[in-house]
């Protein structure tokens, strides 16, 4: 009936989602809820024990024979450059929200501890850092490379399109290109949608608070939608632009920016403190990684780790196939060796460099200072991050600084994502057309603007996080197709030359 | 042929089943078939057995079956394959048997013991052909992945054209992981049946190619119930660890396929 179905259908669902939350959003906020919770409830030790194993067949990956197997043809080279392609991956995989939680979620542990932790003590400061690591730190990537390592793996080596249904011919065969297929891809283009939406959202009511902190400017439906409005003007230049200059000249001049501010805080701020918190963070992480790896504390605090750890691991699975698309996409001619220490252990750190900094400073201010920033970060975790920069000299300019991160990693994610949408729903096309890079821009942008306005913000992210769990079990099969493919390498070797 | 064919016989058994079977038998033989009989240690008196043993044998040389009877103890699997070994025994001859699935979860089943321990090519003899004095087979499985376990075979089957009229080739195998390679894959696969059914031309009236993609066992037993062939003969592969927690292919192809089994280890 239709040429592209992948294309029609979810362009029908996001779009029978968006009406659903504008006429009637409480409806669609219980039962997105409803669902949310009954999938924590009942499916949370599946995020965990998933989250773990993602992780252990990223290392046994590296470290087995397969390592040295090129995502490309063997005599390919990578395209990019470390510093490039470092830069992408953690514009891509974190940027915004690293911003958003740098300071706000180690505060808001410490603050609000599970119940056998004393709030606002130093062992809740140490809780609060160690899991700001651990859910930001090596579980993610590893969800990440799964998507990424899978898609790049079977369409630069095995010349497939660049979709998520491509990584189940070993399972499927032919029936990829059938409803099986478009199955998968329609959940991966709704769960991106959906998770790129809600960040945007949230980066944009920061810049909102940023501005109004600076600027008085009030915060209001009019001047969020304002800020989307620019944002999404700036992102479809990127896009037209194109990716090889779009999104790298961005991502390189936004973690240089990101650097920047880094190194100022780091200096003008608690130096020995911050160096203190991220050697004693990392000692603590790797110590108890395995611990905390499977902890869902079923007899007490079992709420916190459902309200944050499971929140987590579903949101990470839920952007996995956006940033899985992207990533593979920037990781052609690299082992996989290569792209799992790589893309595990660089963004990893840096994420880590970045909470100590942030999140050591912030914590220093309030257990030796008696800042005070608690408090108002428990009322609105966007503002977290300009009231520690009172705090330093040069507030102002620091503010703005962030603000025009914050504006430039939307752009990236953005950009990103409107890159990624344009693949998987021109049947795997490297280079999707301009017009479906605009209409899914503007699809995403008016999502987010529509959600805000129609408060129903939570409620889609809830249901980005309800897609998760299918694609958890998309994960797992991937993790067995990609398993298999490598493991009939030698033996195909003899049928033809790689 | 095979000169020597071990047959374990379970003294319990009937004259007249015993000499159904081993007529069934005697035609794969051309010298003889050694009658055995294991004991359990302590259980059973050595001369009872002896004399039932000997007195087996006599009725089948009566009716020009050549036998020799063999009396060990200890556990019978063990014993089967060693007498085998000892006696230079082509194949050995295993009616199975029918146990419920509680008694060969909780005590085992001596079929699958000799499965695993043999050295021996062992004929597990099923519902399929049903053991009348006349019966007749019609068709043979070959299941082959053109492994070197796969090629053992190839000489049985040869010799198996002398008494049965259709042969039919299965090849499982599993799918690439591309459109491209698995395209490759299938045309390697079509031609190397091609080249096996050139080989056996002379020896079968028929040959017909079968090919599956998925786990062996399951399309093996699939195959027989679809073309009710009597015989899967199939050679015994070193599989990774996974098999064993779940069970060979070999293992699984005897305990659940309709016909009879001639594995090739």
């Amino acid at each position: 009936m239709f040429k592209n179905k992948v294309f029609v259908y979810s362009l029908f669902i996001v779009a029978a989602f968006v009406v659903l939350g504008v006429i009637n959003p409480a409806l669609l906020d219980s039962f997105s809820t409803a669902l949310h919770r009954a999938i924590i409830a009942h499916f949370g030790w599946a995020y965990m024990l998933s989250g773990f194993f993602f992780l252990v067949f990223c290392l046994v990956l590296a470290l087995s024979k397969f390592g040295s197997i090129k995502l490309g043809k063997d005599h390919e080279k990578p395209e990019y450059t470390y510093f490039g392609w470092f830069s992408m991956l953690f514009a891509a995989g974190m940027g915004i929200g690293l911003i958003f939680w740098g300071v706000a979620e180690p505060l808001s542990h410490f603050m609000d501890p599970p119940e056998h932790i004393d709030p606002e003590t130093g062992q809740a400061a140490t809780f609060a850092m160690r899991y700001s690591f651990f859910h930001w730190g090596l579980h993610p990537w590893a969800i990440y490379i799964i998507m990424s390592l899978s898609i790049a793996y079977f369409s630069f080596r095995r010349g497939m399109p660049p979709l998520i249904s491509s990584c189940f011919y070993p399972l499927l065969g032919n029936r990829i290109y059938g409803s099986w297929g478009y199955l998968i891809d329609i959940l991966a283009v709704f769960a991106t949608i959906f998770g790129i939406a809600t960040s945007l959202g949230l980066g944009a009511m920061q810049i909102n608070s940023g501005l109004e902190h600076l600027y008085g400017l009030p915060s209001s439906n009019t001047a969020t939608l304002a800020i989307i409005f620019v944002t999404t003007l700036l992102f479809m230049i990127s896009a037209s632009v194109g990716l090889d200059k779009g999104i790298q000249t961005l991502s390189k001049s936004n973690i240089f920016l990101a650097f920047i501010l880094l190194l100022f805080m780091l200096v003008f701020g608690p130096t020995s403190y911050i160096f203190n918190v991220f050697t004693d963070t990392i000692g603590g992480y790797v110590g108890n990684v395995l611990e905390m790896s499977l902890s869902m504390n079923p007899f007490l605090g079992h709420d916190w780790y459902k309200n944050w750890t499971l929140f987590y691991w579903a949101w990470w699975i839920a952007w996995s196939p956006f940033v899985g698309i992207f990533v593979a996409r920037i990781s052609r001619g690299r082992t996989i060796r290569e792209f799992v220490s790589g893309a595990l252990l660089v963004p990893a750190l840096l994420t880590f460099v970045w909470f100590s900094v942030f999140g050591g400073a912030s914590l220093f201010l309030e257990l030796e200072r008696g800042a005070g920033i608690g408090l108002s970060v428990q009322e609105d975790v966007s503002t977290a991050l300009f009231m520690v920069f009172e705090h330093f000299p040069g507030t102002i300019i620091l503010s703005n600084v962030a603000i025009l991160l914050l504006v430039v990693f939307f752009v990236t994610s953005a950009d990103s994502a409107t890159f990624v949408l344009g693949i998987m729903t021109s049947q795997g096309s490297p280079n999707p057309s301009l017009s479906k890079k605009l209409i899914w821009g503007v699809t995403q942008s008016s999502v987010a603007a529509i959600l805000l306005v129609s408060g129903g913000l939570a409620a889609l992210q809830q249901m980005a996080i309800t897609a998760a769990l299918p694609f958890t079990f998309v994960l797992l099969l991937m993790c067995y197709n990609l398993w298999k493919a490598l493991s009939a390498e030698p033996g195909e070797s003899l049928l033809k030359r790689f | 042929m095979f000169n020597r064919i071990l047959q374990p016989v379970d003294l319990g058994e009937s004259i007249s089943e015993i000499k159904i079977k081993s007529s069934f038998v005697n035609r794969l033989s051309d010298k003889e078939i050694i009658l055995v009989h294991v004991l359990n240690p302590g259980l059973g008196s050595e001369d009872q057995a002896k004399s039932r043993l000997y007195h087996i044998s006599d009725e089948l040389n009566k009716i020009g079956i050549n036998t020799r009877v063999r009396l060990c103890s200890g556990h019978v699997a063990s014993e089967i394959v060693k007498t085998a070994l000892d006696e230079e025994a082509g194949m050995i001859y295993l009616p199975a048997s029918k146990k419920n699935f509680l008694v060969s979860t909780l005590m085992g089943s001596t079929t699958h013991d000799v499965l695993r321990l043999t050295e021996v090519p062992v004929f597990v003899h099923k519902q399929r052909p049903v053991i009348t004095k006349t019966e007749s087979l019609k068709r043979v499985i070959l299941a082959t992945d053109f492994q070197e376990a796969a090629q053992r075979a190839w000489p049985y089957v040869k010799m198996l054209g002398d008494f049965i009229p259709e042969l039919i080739i299965l090849h499982v195998g599993e799918r690439a992981a591309d459109p491209y390679t698995e395209q490759v894959r299938r045309e390697n696969v079509q031609a190397r049946l091609n080249e096996l059914k050139e080989k056996f031309k002379d020896d079968f009236d028929s040959i017909r190619q079968l090919t599956r993609i998925g786990s062996p066992a399951r399309h093996i037993i699939e195959a027989v119930d679809d073309t009710d062939a009597e015989l899967v003969v199939l050679g015994r592969l070193n599989e990774p660890f996974l098999s064993r927690i779940m069970g060979s292919t070999c293992s699984r192809v005897a305990s659940s396929v309709k016909s009879s089994v001639l594995l090739i280890p």
